[in-house]
């Protein structure tokens, strides 16, 4: 009888013993994961995409009730602000026939002026239009989960736009599903210019609602109300995409809100503006060394 | 045999669905809101899943599920890989530690319980991201996901609860 006690005891000994073992075994896995994550293997990235493709349809079908309560609220708020609507529309209309011919003016002109140049134009622009199937934003990543099947157009570090600007750029490309970095996320780094200005600097999100704008001199005029565009530099996003305008500068930050609401983003678009294929990070991470 | 067959899936599923309940709350997260204050805080969901089950159900909950859970939410977000997972074993080896102590208590200190092992395991998230990106996150934005995440509890505890209650009454 005291023997078998005392077996007893020896193995759930030896059971704590190996479970606290394997506890150990599990986040040394974790933090041998993140180092792996660090090197950018090709493993961890087909292992994400592969697993965005299997858990993503989960999200659309609980996106069904989500989508219904909104929908019929938005019905109600639409109705609300018709009229309104209808008058702005109308005065926007206008507007935009006057704009028209003068842009149709100016393609003439610049058609010419191009021609006296010698100037090769860029080849064309091809889009494709995404639907947004999830979103992610806290303090540790922003980023979107877009349905791209049948799109074999798309690629990393594609320029993602909304109706507004740039909204971010695709990071992970999957057969049905692909991943698109928010211009909030910490990772999001775009060489952009202020458009009146012309001053150069870097979009660097931080995971909160408005980017900053860093790397400018330290000279610079800047204002609040400034609009930001991309530049150009490092040849991945073309120039002149408006991204969002000055809100706040202080001595150490300067705020930019993005003209696109990140947060009701339905359908994005993914711009193939045939740039040279190059590694974005490598590019970006170039562009950065030469800004400072 | 087919009764069986029957019989065995039922008890798999039966098993699996503290896992495929907490799985279920972490895809929650993605589903896109157009709440203006969803696109920086968003609730920790897999975090109290694991708080939840890890307290009431070891047995149907173990470190491996909770390895795995954090695999599934590290892979869906952009974070990098690892850091759920370190957050959620974190959680399960303080829950370990601390089930005798939650015994028969009224959820009021349950809930503040919670709150004790939510909060340095969502730290330890943060430093270790942190770390990994060289650069400290906003602490913002990680406290008001704490805030909202232990806001939640009681309604997914709810969930869970109903979900344990029948796991109980099959197994009468």
């Amino acid at each position: 009888m005291k023997r078998r006690r005392v077996l007893f005891v020896h193995l759930s000994r030896i059971r704590l013993m190996v479970k606290k073992f394997a506890i150990a075994l599990l986040f040394f896995v974790a933090f041998v994961m993140m180092l792996f994550n660090k090197t950018d293997s090709v493993l961890i990235d087909k292992t994400s995409s592969l697993a965005t493709n299997v858990f993503s349809p989960v999200v659309e079908v609980l996106v069904i009730p989500a989508k219904v309560v909104s929908g019929a609220l938005n019905y109600f708020y639409d109705f609300k602000n018709i009229r309104e609507e209808n008058r702005k529309l109308k005065d926007e209309n206008r507007e935009l026939i006057i704009k028209n011919s003068r842009a149709a003016a100016l393609e003439i002109e610049n058609r010419l002026l191009a021609n006296l140049l010698n100037y090769i134009p860029p080849e064309g622009v091809s889009y494709s239009t995404a639907r947004v199937v999830a979103e992610e934003g806290d303090a540790f990543s922003h980023a979107l989960i877009i349905y791209s099947a049948g799109n074999d157009t798309i690629k990393k570090g594609q320029v993602v736009l909304s109706d507004n600007g740039v909204v971010g750029r695709v990071e992970r490309v999957g057969q049905v599903y692909s991943k698109v970095i928010l211009v909030t996320d910490i990772n999001s780094k775009i060489p952009v210019m202020v458009e009146k200005s012309r001053i150069r600097g870097i979009l660097s999100g931080d995971n909160t609602g408005m980017p900053k704008l860093i790397f400018t001199p330290l000279e610079a005029d800047l204002n609040v109300g400034d609009k930001i565009v991309t530049s150009g530099v490092a040849g991945v996003f073309p120039a002149g995409l408006p991204i969002g305008k000055i809100v706040a500068i202080d001595k150490n930050n300067i705020k930019i809100k993005t003209f696109s609401d990140l947060d009701r983003l339905e359908y994005v678009r993914l711009v193939d503006y045939h740039l040279a294929d190059v590694s974005y990070e490598e590019d970006i991470a170039q562009s950065v060394e030469n800004e400072e | 045999m087919r009764e069986d067959l029957k019989e065995n899936i039922k008890i798999s599923l039966q098993k699996s669905l503290p896992f495929l309940l907490s799985l279920l709350f972490v895809f929650c997260i993605y589903v896109p809101s157009s709440v203006g204050i969803a696109n920086i805080v968003r609730p920790a969901m897999g975090a109290v899943c694991v708080f939840y089950w890890v307290l009431n159900r070891p047995d149907l909950f173990n470190m491996f599920t909770v390895f795995f859970l954090g695999f599934v939410s590290d892979i869906m977000s952009s974070v990098p890989l690892g850091a759920d997972i370190i957050t959620y074993l974190t959680i399960y080896v303080m829950v370990s530690n601390l089930t005798s102590f939650f015994i028969n208590k009224p959820f009021l200190v349950i809930w503040y319980g919670f709150a004790f092992v939510f909060v340095p395991a969502q730290l330890l998230k943060w430093l270790v991201v942190s770390v990994y990106y060289a650069h400290f996150l906003p602490v913002s934005g990680l406290f008001f996901t704490i805030l909202f995440t232990i806001a939640c509890y009681p309604v997914v505890s709810y969930v869970n609860d109903a979900a344990r209650k029948y796991l109980m009454n099959d197994e009468g």
